[in-house]
């Protein structure tokens, strides 16, 4: 697909639509608090970088998002291995993880931020809490799901369970466990803007909050944008950890293939 | 080196799997125990290594009466054996080596001094050029050949096969027949071998136990008697037919369904 006629086409493609976007809210004399056209959402997005602005807020929430979603991830890496290696922990916790997990965790931000404040860790808090249950549910599944053969070929070796858990369980729920992050990261960053919706002194969710306050439509769309950018970022970040080690997964294989077949 | 009496197997509410079960294996003997599907010819390897303990009866292994084995012994009778399953069960995060060198970290045995070992072996079976691959680079006969030196590495006095080459294509599979009698000849380990495949069992084996399902019994023990090293021109002698023949109405007699 990636031939530079395809290329060429979707860069053309791109310019089109920006420009009829530009041309019909000029045409049909569109307020900009309800649509602004391109040209005042790239000013808007210059302003933001060259006064400082954006950056600073920019910081404040990847800060806060990476923090939960380091927490949040070693959490439920930690609880999720617990209750696939214990019976009794299973028993005991699953029920209420389980009830947990149906519930929209975003909902929980008004009080956490009751709790914990306007600051930081209130927002850390939340986003590691939504980070969090990807990586218990497929740290559990992971672990659990190693094929019966390996392990009867590991017992045959004569290998104690704790060698059966690193050699073979651990490796094994890698895909389980990348598949996770890939979500929590994610994840993480929802949880973030959502907390600094509710109430904050810092960050792009606040920033949006009161330029809706203030009707800057155009400044809210220039946020949206550098919102997307950075969760492509991160995920793609993800994705590279994952690639380096997950060289051995099927999956990962065959997605690697294909990109070797459409590059 | 292998000697079992009276041995039974039963699981509750089903006909015995296996009932009573006397035979023996020399030591470096080259035993395949043949048998149509269901006649029980992996419980009975299964007991062999204690993945399952008979219901009666006694088995002993290496001198060691395993079916009343501590727990705390197990392990040291599975450093002694060596096991092929019918999958070659490859961990795809370990490179070839790393797969071969499994049971050497599972038992602490020290990779240095089982490096040279492993190169040796992987030489044997013609993968020299291969240690540094991946287990899904390579084809499905490589790949039980890497769980054939995986089995062999630690140096264990018996080797247990459970139908290794049934998933390979016929070729492949006479390919690997071939290799592991020269493999046999060379190491002069003990093998038990199962197969429901007639002419491979007497292509190899010093001696053919036939089983017979429902209950699972030994109905005979051949010995055959053929020169070694076989070629597969001995499939064609009226030697190698008599012996299958011979097989062949044993499983059609006790009813025996993929004979």
């Amino acid at each position: 697909m990636r031939s530079p006629k395809n290329v060429a086409l979707s860069v053309l493609l791109f310019c089109a639509s920006v420009g009829a976007w530009e041309g019909l809210v000029r045409l049909f004399e569109v307020p900009a608090f309800i649509l602004p056209p391109p040209s005042q959402v790239a000013l808007a997005l210059w302003r933001g970088f060259s006064s400082g602005l954006y950056v600073q807020h920019l910081s404040h929430t990847l800060l806060e998002t990476m923090l939960g979603f380091i927490a949040g991830s070693a959490l439920g890496l930690i609880l999720g291995t617990a209750v696939a290696l214990s019976r009794p922990v299973e028993f005991f916790l699953y029920p209420y993880i389980v009830m947990f997990q149906s519930l929209p965790k975003v909902a929980l931000a008004p009080l956490i931020v009751v709790w914990f404040g306007l600051g930081l860790t209130s927002k850390v808090i939340n986003a590691a809490l939504i980070a969090f249950f990807p990586l218990l549910v497929n740290t559990m599944v992971g672990l659990r799901s190693a094929d019966e053969e390996r392990v009867s070929l590991m017992r045959s070796l004569a290998a104690s369970e704790r060698q059966i858990f690193w050699m073979l369980r651990l490796p094994n729920s890698l895909p389980f466990v990348m598949a996770g992050l890939d979500v929590a990261m994610i994840f993480a960053l929802i949880g973030a803007i959502v907390a600094e919706f509710v109430g904050a002194q810092k960050g792009l969710g606040m920033l949006i909050q009161s330029m809706n306050f203030n009707m800057d439509v155009s400044g809210q769309f220039s946020i949206l944008l550098i919102l997307s950018v950075v969760g492509l970022l991160l995920n793609r970040g993800v994705m590279m950890i994952r690639k380096r080690v997950l060289f051995w997964d099927p999956s990962e294989k065959e997605r690697i293939d294909q990109e070797r077949v459409s590059a | 080196m292998i000697k079992l009496f009276h041995v039974k197997k039963v699981y509750p509410g089903d006909p015995p799997v296996l009932d009573d079960i006397t035979m023996r294996v020399e030591k470096g003997e080259f035993v395949w125990l043949t048998g149509p599907s269901g006649a029980g010819k992996s419980t009975l390897l299964k007991l062999l290594f204690c993945a399952e303990l008979p219901s009666s009866g006694q088995i002993i292994v290496g001198g060691r009466n395993i079916g009343r084995i501590t727990q705390g012994a197990v392990p040291y009778l599975r450093r002694n054996i060596g096991v092929v399953f019918q999958a070659p069960v490859l961990f795809p995060w370990r490179t070839v080596l790393d797969n071969v060198l499994l049971p050497i970290d599972v038992q602490g045995l020290g990779r240095d001094r089982f490096l040279p070992v492993a190169m040796d072996l992987l030489a044997l079976v013609g993968l020299r050029e291969f240690e540094r691959r991946y287990p899904w680079e390579l084809s499905g006969g490589m790949q039980q050949r890497v769980a054939i030196t995986r089995a062999l590495v630690h140096d264990p006095a018996m080797l247990l096969m459970d139908e290794p080459f049934g998933a390979l294509d016929a070729m492949t599979r006479e390919h690997m027949n071939l290799e592991l009698q020269r493999i046999w000849m060379e190491k002069k380990k003990t093998v038990f071998f199962i197969t429901h495949s007639i002419p491979e069992a007497v292509f190899l084996a010093d001696r053919v136990l036939v089983m017979t399902p429902r209950p699972g019994r030994i109905v005979d023990d051949l010995a055959i008697k053929l020169p070694r090293p076989r070629s597969l021109d001995l499939m064609t002698t009226p030697e190698f037919g008599a012996y299958t023949r011979h097989i062949r109405a044993l499983f059609n007699v006790k009813g025996g369904l993929d004979a």
